[in-house]
C-alpha cells in the first residue's frame, strides 16, 4: 500500500503552498524522517520530511507548484517502480509558467535595450578646458606629455590612459630626439645591503647617497676617467640640489660637496620613496645626461635620458648597466 | 572539504559560540520551536533549553530594549530580528542605546550584543520585507556591520560578532540560507576589516556586498570572455571598511563599480565610490559608478521587483562603457 504524500499546513489559515523544490528525484529510495521537499509558506521556506520510508512515485507536483493543503502530490511506494519515474509532464510545467517561481528570479527578466551611448565630446569646449581622466592627466604629466597637443590634432575628448599612445606618436619629434634607456633591477640586493650597514656602522645611509656613489663609480668607468674629478649633481624631490665631489670615493655618510658652480658630469635624480615609476624629460637634458632612480614594487626602475652629443650610446648602455650591477650586488662597490 | 548551507553555517557558529561561552544567549520571535521562519536556529532549543534561547512576544523594541540592558550587566544577547525591515522599529534602543552607552559611560559600560536580521529583495515578499537597510546602521559611529556573501563569511563573522564587546549587526541575505560552500570542519573566524579579494583582475574593479558579490563574479566570467579582466572585493564588514585593500586595488586597474543591494541613493555605494574618489583620485581613467536598489519601494510585482536591482547583466554593461571610455551624464 504506498504511502501518499500531500502538501502540508504549516501556517494558520493557510490554503495553498508553493513547492518550492523536490530533494529527491522520482524512483529515488527515501527514509521516513528524511528531507524529502522544500515547501513555501507566507514567511518561510522549510524542508518537509518523508512521512514513510520506500521509493519516491506518482510525483504530481513540479517546483513551482502552488499547491491547495491536502492535495495528494507524491506517493511513497512500497517495492521499488520498475521503469525510472517521468518527471511531472507539461501541465505541471504549463503551471509553472502561470505562476512565476517564487525564490531566485530567472536572470530573464525582459532587458531594454541599452541607451545609445551619448557620443564623445569631439572638440575642445569653448573654455579651452580639455576632458581627461585624473589618471590620463597625472600620467601626460609625469611623462611631459602636453593633452593639448590630442585637441589641437582632433582627438575626440574625454582622454583615458589609453589616448596616451597616440599623444606620445604626435609628441615623438622628428628631429633630434632625446635618448633614453630604461632598466630595472630587484631592490632586494639594496635593502640587505641597507640592513648590513645599519648593522655595522649603526646608521643608514643618507638618502640617495648609494645612488650617487654607485652612479658615479659606473661613470668613473664608463669614462675611464681613472681619477679625474668628476662632480655629480644628486635631485631629490623636495630637496634642494646637491653638487657631490667624487661621491663614489667617499664614505657614504659623509660624501664631499663639491664646489658651487661646477659643472655635473651627470644629473642623478633620485626618485626612490616616491609615487613616480618612470620619467621621461623633455628633449634638452640640459648640461649633462640625467639618470632617474625610481623604486616601486620591489624593484629598481633606472632611466637615462641623454643627447647624443653627450654620450656615445655604447657608453649610455654601459653606464646604465653599470649601475643595475651594482644595485642587483651592492657589495661589488666596496672591492 | 565539506559544503553546507548558511543557514547551518550560521547555526553552526551560535551553537559554537553557545557551548564556549555560558553567558551567550538569543532571543527573538519565533526562535526556539520555530527555529525562525527560514529554519536557521532549528535544534538550537533542544540542546541550549529556553532559558538560552528564549522565545519573545511580538515586541521588537521590548526584546531589543532588554537584550541591550542584558549586555550591559555582563551577558552576550544575540538578538534574532525576524526581518531587517523591522529595524525600524528597534531605532531608539540599537542607535541611542547600543551604540552609545560605551562612549557616554565613559567606558565603564559596554554591550556585547550581535543583532541578526536579514537583507534581500526578488523573493516576492514586497516592499515591507524585501528591503536592505545596512546603510542606516551603518551611518551611527558605535556600531558594527558585517554583510556575510556565502555560508563560509557567515559563519566565520558571526563568531568574530559574537566575541566583539561593541554591538555587532549582521545582515544575512534571505535568499541566500539555502546556497551551500565549503565551510570547514575546523574553527575559524573571520576578523572584522579585512576585505577579500574574491577574483583578481586588472581592468577594473568590482565591489560587491552581500549577494551582490556573487553577481560581480557573475558579471567578471561575462567580461572575462570578452577580455576584460575584472578584480571583484568583498569587504565583508562595512563598518569597519578594509579601505586599503579597495583603494590598492583601484589604483592597480583605474576603474571602479560599487554594487550593493540597499537603495542606490545615500548609501554604501555612495561612501566607498567617495572614499575612492578622495583618496584615489589621480588614478581613476574615469568615473566610480554606483549600482544600488533602484530608489522605490521593493516592487510585489515580480517583473518589477527583478528590475530593480542590479544584475550580471547590468554590471557586465557599465563595465564595458567604463572600458570604452564613454561620457557618464550627471543624472
Amino acid at each position: 500500500m504506498p504511502h501518499e504524500v500531500i502538501m502540508p499546513a504549516l501556517g494558520m489559515a493557510q490554503e495553498t503552498g508553493v513547492l518550492v523544490s523536490w530533494l529527491k528525484r522520482p524512483g529515488d529510495a527515501v527514509r521516513a524522517g528524511e528531507p524529502l521537499m522544500e515547501v513555501e509558506t507566507d514567511k518561510a521556506v522549510m524542508e518537509v520530511e518523508a512521512p514513510a520510508s520506500g521509493w519516491l512515485t506518482d510525483v504530481r507536483a513540479a517546483a513551482g507548484d502552488a499547491v491547495p493543503v491536502g492535495a495528494v502530490i507524491a506517493r511513497i511506494a512500497q517495492a521499488k517502480p520498475d521503469a525510472p519515474q517521468a518527471p511531472p509532464g507539461p501541465q505541471a510545467a504549463a503551471k509553472e509558467a502561470e505562476q512565476p517561481a517564487p525564490v531566485a528570479a530567472p536572470v530573464a527578466a525582459p532587458v531594454a535595450a541599452p541607451p545609445a551611448a551619448p557620443p564623445p565630446v569631439a572638440t575642445t569646449p569653448a573654455n579651452g578646458r580639455i576632458f581627461a581622466s585624473p589618471k590620463a592627466r597625472r600620467l601626460a604629466a609625469e611623462a611631459g606629455l602636453d593633452l593639448r597637443h590630442l585637441a589641437q590634432a582632433g582627438h575626440p575628448q574625454p582622454y583615458h590612459v589609453a589616448d596616451l599612445a597616440a599623444l606620445r606618436a604626435l609628441a615623438a619629434p622628428s628631429g633630434a630626439a632625446p635618448c633614453q634607456i630604461v632598466a630595472r633591477v630587484p631592490a632586494a640586493a639594496v635593502a640587505g645591503f641597507v640592513a648590513l650597514m645599519q648593522a655595522e656602522t649603526g646608521a643608514a645611509p643618507p638618502p640617495g647617497a648609494l645612488a650617487a656613489g654607485f652612479a658615479c663609480a659606473a661613470l668613473r668607468e664608463v669614462l675611464a676617467a681613472g681619477d679625474a674629478a668628476l662632480t655629480l649633481a644628486l635631485d631629490r624631490p623636495g630637496a634642494p640640489r646637491r653638487l657631490l665631489a667624487d661621491p663614489d670615493r667617499a664614505r657614504f655618510a659623509a660624501q664631499p660637496e663639491a664646489a658651487a658652480g661646477a659643472a655635473p658630469a651627470l644629473i642623478l635624480r633620485d626618485l626612490s620613496g616616491g609615487p613616480f615609476q618612470h620619467l621621461r624629460l623633455g628633449s634638452d637634458t640640459g648640461a649633462a645626461p640625467v639618470l632617474s632612480v625610481a623604486e616601486q614594487d620591489g624593484a629598481f626602475t633606472l632611466t637615462l635620458d641623454y643627447a647624443p652629443a653627450q654620450l656615445s650610446d655604447e657608453a649610455a648602455i654601459a653606464l646604465v648597466a653599470g649601475l643595475a650591477a651594482r644595485l642587483a650586488e651592492p657589495l661589488r662597490h666596496l672591492l | 572539504m565539506r559544503e553546507i548551507t548558511l543557514s547551518k553555517a550560521v547555526n553552526e557558529a551560535i551553537a559554537e559560540e553557545m557551548r564556549r561561552d555560558p553567558t551567550v544567549f538569543l532571543l527573538g520571535e519565533d526562535v526556539a520551536e520555530a527555529g525562525t521562519p527560514f529554519k536557521v536556529l532549528s535544534g538550537l532549543v533542544e540542546e541550549f533549553g529556553t532559558e538560552r534561547i528564549i522565545d519573545t512576544p511580538i515586541s521588537e523594541p521590548g526584546f531589543m530594549g532588554l537584550a541591550v540592558g542584558a549586555a550591559m550587566t555582563g551577558s552576550r544577547p544575540i538578538v534574532d530580528l525576524m526581518f531587517g525591515d523591522f529595524l525600524f522599529l528597534v531605532m531608539d534602543q540599537l542607535c541611542n542605546q547600543a551604540a552609545k552607552t560605551h562612549y557616554m559611560s565613559g567606558g565603564k559600560l559596554s554591550v556585547p550584543l550581535v543583532l541578526r536580521t536579514n537583507l534581500g529583495a526578488t523573493r516576492r515578499s514586497a516592499a515591507q520585507h524585501s528591503q536592505s537597510l545596512h546603510a542606516l546602521v551603518a551611518h551611527i559611529p558605535g556600531l558594527k556591520v558585517a554583510l556575510p556573501s556565502s555560508a563560509y563569511e557567515a559563519k566565520g563573522l558571526m563568531k568574530t560578532a559574537i566575541r566583539d564587546n561593541n554591538p555587532v549587526v549582521i545582515f544575512e541575505d534571505k535568499l541566500m540560507y539555502n546556497d551551500k560552500a565549503p565551510v570547514p570542519e575546523e574553527e575559524y573566524l573571520i576578523p572584522f576589516g579585512v576585505a577579500n579579494i574574491k577574483r583578481e583582475g586588472s581592468d577594473i574593479t568590482l565591489v560587491a556586498t552581500s549577494s551582490m558579490v556573487q553577481v560581480a563574479e557573475k558579471a567578471a566570467e561575462i567580461l572575462a570572455a570578452e577580455g576584460i579582466s575584472a578584480e571583484v572585493i568583498d569587504p565583508r564588514t562595512i563598518v569597519p571598511l578594509d579601505e586599503e585593500t579597495i583603494l590598492k586595488s583601484v589604483r592597480k586597474t583605474g576603474r571602479a563599480i560599487i554594487i550593493d543591494e540597499g537603495h542606490q541613493s545615500f548609501g554604501i555605494t555612495g561612501e566607498i565610490a567617495s572614499r575612492i574618489s578622495e583618496k584615489a583620485f589621480y588614478y581613476l581613467d574615469g568615473p566610480v559608478l554606483r549600482m544600488g536598489a533602484m530608489d522605490v519601494p521593493v516592487p510585489f510585482s515580480p517583473t518589477l521587483e527583478d528590475l530593480t536591482v542590479p544584475t550580471p547583466e547590468r554590471v557586465a554593461e557599465n563595465a564595458r562603457r567604463l572600458m570604452r571610455g564613454e561620457v557618464f551624464d550627471a543624472a
